[in-house]
């Protein structure tokens, strides 16, 4: 979001030093500058685990968001994917939020880095 | 005048740059509260079941409902067009309709998302008749058209732009092109109705 808003600054000379940088069309870029946001919905996926987090980056410019283990790995699936569902719709509102946010159950845990058994940087591909 | 956008789920954002380009005042409508204040409603494009859901555990649908089926102005873009039929086929058991609109739709009538597709429209409306480009995402296909509501526009015979009342829907997304036109027809739709509740109250005082 933070380069979107710095391509709309950019001049024209500019513009193509981002398209370089980005290695995309530019004409794609241009439009982006003009236009201020990307021609395809804006998805944000990757570790929502929480009504809150989906709320978080609806508030931070996603215009969707994509919860696969968040929701598959939670204690009770069915009552956070709504929760979740429910955030995602009203992410302004804070009632809502807390409201939802109540007795879901554990949420997923990640794995913590000590936690990793398969080293790659060892195994190799 | 200012126009509400349902905006539970679904390209609500389009409409609301549409609506603002021609100078109207907009509401983006989550809540109950939001549904008052308003000379019209703008249900946009997304998914039918879902927004179905969101009406009701918003709290929305009933009230919406209400003031719909009185005569309060309604645009409904392809899934919104899907809330105002009266009668939908290949539909999730579980959703609901606003109702209003005397069609019956069919979703996903044209196929699935890769069968979406653009094309002309013959739109003939108040004595006007011009072509617009049309743009169809995993349209909803009118089937049957009943009632007093009147064709506005056809893509090969099928009706894809269609009113009733003070209800406007579109199997169609007008927020999506640069053809301002539909829009336009929606305001002076509200514009109208406004009037005609400001005179009326005239009257009674």
């Amino acid at each position: 979001m933070g380069d979107i808003r710095r391509i709309g600054q950019a001049d024209s000379a500019e513009l193509f030093d981002w398209a370089k940088q980005l290695q995309a069309p530019l004409p794609l870029v241009q439009e982006l500058a003009e236009t201020g946001r990307l021609p395809v919905p804006l998805f944000c996926a990757g570790g929502i685990a929480t009504p809150a987090d989906a709320a978080l980056a609806m508030q931070l410019g996603a215009e969707a968001v994509f919860v696969g283990s968040g929701i598959f790995k939670s204690d009770e699936p069915e009552r956070r994917a709504r929760a979740i569902v429910e955030a995602t719709t009203h992410f302004q509102d804070a009632d809502v939020l807390a409201k939802v946010s109540r007795g879901l159950g554990a949420p997923m845990t990640g794995i913590g880095m000590d936690e990793i058994n398969q080293r790659y940087a060892e195994r190799g591909w | 005048m200012n126009i509400g956008i349902l905006a539970l789920q679904g390209a609500f954002a389009a409409h609301q740059r549409v609506l603002t380009d021609l100078g109207a005042s907009v509401t983006l409508v989550r809540g109950v509260e939001d549904v008052n204040d308003l000379d019209g409603i703008v249900l946009p494009g997304g998914e039918s079941t879902t927004m179905s859901m969101l009406l009701d555990s918003s709290g929305i649908a009933a009230p919406l409902r209400e003031r719909v089926r009185n005569g309060f102005p309604a645009f409904g873009t392809c899934a919104g067009l899907i809330l105002l039929a009266e009668k939908i086929v290949d539909g999730r058991a579980d959703q609901q309709q606003l109702g209003g609109l005397a069609i019956t739709a069919r979703r996903n009538g044209y196929g699935r998302q890769i069968d979406s597709f653009e094309a002309s429209i013959s739109v003939s409306e108040a004595g006007n008749t011009f072509a617009m480009n049309g743009v169809f995402i995993r349209a909803p296909r009118i089937e049957e058209v009943t009632g007093d509501v009147e064709v506005l526009g056809t893509v090969n015979g099928d009706a894809v732009l269609v009113r009733q009342g003070n209800i406007l829907g579109a199997t169609f997304h007008p927020e999506l092109s640069d053809d301002h036109r539909v829009h336009e027809m929606f305001l002076k739709m509200v514009s109208r109705c406004h009037n005609d509740l400001e005179q009326a109250q005239e009257v009674r005082s």
